[in-house]
C-alpha cells in the first residue's frame, strides 16, 4: 500500500490526522497534511490509512493498494 | 439486524451517494449496490466549482470523485441520467422517470440540494446558478475581464465567486439583505473582516439591500433595480441565495419533509430508509435538534458512518459541524455552530487583521465553536477539545437514558 495526498489542494481540516496520527501530521505553518508513513504495514495502519482518504472532506487522499 | 446481503439502492450519485456506495462496500456488504442519478455524469467534487473551476486553476476533468472503473470493480452498478420520481417504503420500490421500478432491501436518500431561484430573474440569458459542473462552466466562459457582475446573495458561495470574479477582472457588485451577512455562522468580527477583504479588493457591497426589480433588454438583464433605489447596471447576474433540497420526489412517500429528509441519529428516516448528505435533516445527539448540513464535509462523514451503521455499527452519528471557505488568498475554517451572543476570543491575543488567527466561541463557559484563518496544525488542539465537549454529552445522554 502506498499513501499519496495532493498537497495543493489539502484544505487542512486536520481529519486525516484524527484517523490516523501515526500515519498523517500537518505542516505547523498552513496546517497542509503530510504523510509520516508512506508504505503502511499490517491490518490496523491500512484500515487507518482507508479511513483516512475515506473521510478527507477535499477528497486528496489516494490510496494505491 | 443487519443484512449484508441486502440490496440496496442509493438515490443520488453525487459526492454523497457515490461515497455512500464505495464506503459500503468497503466496509463488508456482499449484496448488490445500485447507485441512481439524475446528473449524466459521474460524482465529482463542488467545491471547486466556486473556486478553481472560475479561475481556471482547476479543469472539470480534474475534480471527479470515482471513475466507472472503480464503481465497476466494487460491483457497483450506476445509472446515470434517472430521475427517482417516488419512493414506497412499504413496498420496497423506488420509482424512476421512465416508468420502471427498483426494488430494494434498503434504499439510500442522497438527493441532494438545488439552488434557489429568485422568480423576477428566472429564465434570463444571462443569468447563472451555481451547483453542477455545466453551471460553472457556462459561468467561467462568462467572466471575462472587464465585464460587470452582479451577484444576488452575500454568503458563502456569492462572496467566493465575487473573489473569483475580481481576480479575473470584472468589475463586481454584491447584493445582500443583510447589514452582516454570515455573521451567524463566522461571528461579527470574522464577517466584518471579511466585508473589508472585499472591499479592500474593489466589491461594491450593498448590504442591507435587496433586488426589487430588474431592468430587462430583451432576454437579458441590463440592471438590477435595489430596494434603497439604486439601479447596478450589469453584464451578467448570479443568484445565489442559498439550497433548497430535493424533496419533491419524496411527497408521496409518507416520510416526515421537513428542511429535508428528517432522520434519527443513525440517519434512518423510516424501515430500511436512510438519509445522507444535503438533503438529510438529521437529529444531532449534541445539539439536541434536527439539522441540516449543507457541507462538504457532512457529504463525506455522513456516508462513511452510515455504510459502518448499515454493516453492524451502533455509534449515532454526531458530527462536529465543519466548512471553509476560500477568500482570495485567505483559507477559513469554521468547526462547531456559533451563536448570536456566544462570548468571542482571539486566542494569543491575535486579531482578523493579522494572516493568522483563531476565534474561539464560548457558552456559559463551554467550548461551542471556532473559526481560523491560516491557522495551521494549531486548530487540530482546538478540534480535539470541541471533540471533547461532544463526547462529554453524548456520554451524559447515554448515562440517562435507561
Amino acid at each position: 500500500m502506498k499513501i499519496e495526498i495532493d498537497e495543493d489542494r489539502c484544505i487542512a481540516a486536520g481529519n486525516c490526522v484524527l484517523a490516523s496520527m501515526e500515519l498523517f501530521d500537518q505542516r505547523d505553518e498552513d496546517g497542509v497534511a503530510i504523510i509520516l508513513n508512506e508504505h503502511p504495514e499490517g491490518e490496523t495502519l491500512q484500515a487507518e490509512a482507508r479511513k483516512a482518504a475515506a473521510v478527507c472532506p477535499a477528497n486528496v487522499i489516494t490510496i494505491v493498494e | 439486524m443487519t443484512d449484508t446481503h441486502a440490496h440496496v439502492v442509493v438515490v443520488g450519485a453525487a459526492a454523497a451517494g457515490t461515497a455512500t456506495a464505495l464506503n459500503l462496500r468497503r466496509a463488508g456488504h456482499a449484496g448488490p449496490i445500485t447507485l441512481v442519478g439524475d446528473e449524466p455524469v459521474l460524482a465529482y467534487d463542488r467545491p471547486p466549482l466556486s473556486k478553481g473551476v472560475l479561475l481556471g486553476t482547476q479543469a472539470i476533468g480534474e475534480i471527479g470523485l470515482a471513475t466507472a472503473e472503480q464503481l465497476a470493480e466494487n460491483g457497483i452498478t450506476v445509472l446515470l441520467g434517472a430521475r427517482a420520481t417516488g419512493l414506497d417504503p412499504v413496498g420496497h420500490r423506488v420509482l424512476l422517470d421512465g416508468g420502471e421500478e427498483l426494488a430494494y432491501d434498503t434504499v439510500v436518500i442522497a438527493t441532494g440540494a438545488s439552488p434557489r431561484r429568485l422568480p423576477a430573474l428566472d429564465g434570463l440569458d444571462n443569468v447563472h446558478a451555481i451547483r453542477t459542473d455545466r453551471d460553472a462552466t457556462r459561468l467561467a466562459g462568462a467572466l471575462r475581464p472587464g465585464r460587470r457582475l452582479g451577484v444576488v446573495g452575500g454568503g458563502l458561495i456569492g462572496l467566493e465567486v465575487a473573489a473569483s470574479a475580481r481576480k479575473r477582472g470584472l468589475e463586481v457588485t454584491v447584493v445582500e439583505p443583510a447589514e452582516l451577512p454570515l455573521a451567524e455562522r463566522l461571528t461579527v468580527p470574522v464577517s466584518s473582516w471579511l466585508m473589508d477583504l472585499h472591499r479592500g479588493h474593489g466589491v461594491d457591497l450593498r448590504l442591507g439591500r435587496t433586488v426589487a426589480d430588474t431592468v430587462t433588454a430583451g432576454s437579458s438583464v441590463a440592471a438590477l433595480a435595489l430596494s434603497d433605489g439604486a439601479e447596478i447596471p450589469v453584464d451578467e447576474v448570479l443568484v445565489a441565495v442559498g439550497a433548497t433540497p430535493n424533496t419533491g420526489w419524496l411527497e408521496s412517500s409518507g416520510l416526515e419533509l421537513g428542511n429535508g429528509v428528517r432522520c434519527d441519529e443513525h440517519q434512518r428516516a423510516a424501515e430500511d430508509v436512510y438519509v445522507v448528505g444535503d438533503v438529510a435533516e438529521g437529529y444531532h445527539p449534541v445539539y439536541g435538534r434536527h439539522l441540516r448540513m449543507e457541507t462538504r464535509t457532512n457529504a463525506t462523514e455522513g456516508p462513511f458512518h452510515l455504510a459502518r451503521t448499515l454493516t453492524g455499527g451502533a455509534a449515532p452519528y454526531a458530527p462536529v459541524p465543519f466548512f471553509w471557505t476560500d477568500q482570495y488568498d485567505a483559507k477559513v475554517q469554521a468547526f462547531g455552530i456559533a451563536r448570536p451572543g456566544d462570548e468571542i476570543e482571539f486566542v494569543d491575543g491575535g486579531s482578523p487583521e493579522d494572516e493568522r488567527w483563531i476565534a474561539v466561541c464560548r457558552r456559559e463557559g463551554r467550548l461551542v465553536a471556532f473559526v481560523g484563518r491560516g491557522a495551521g496544525k494549531p486548530l487540530l488542539t482546538w478540534r480535539r477539545a470541541l471533540q471533547n465537549e461532544f463526547e462529554m454529552d453524548l456520554n451524559k445522554e447515554v448515562a440517562v437514558t435507561p
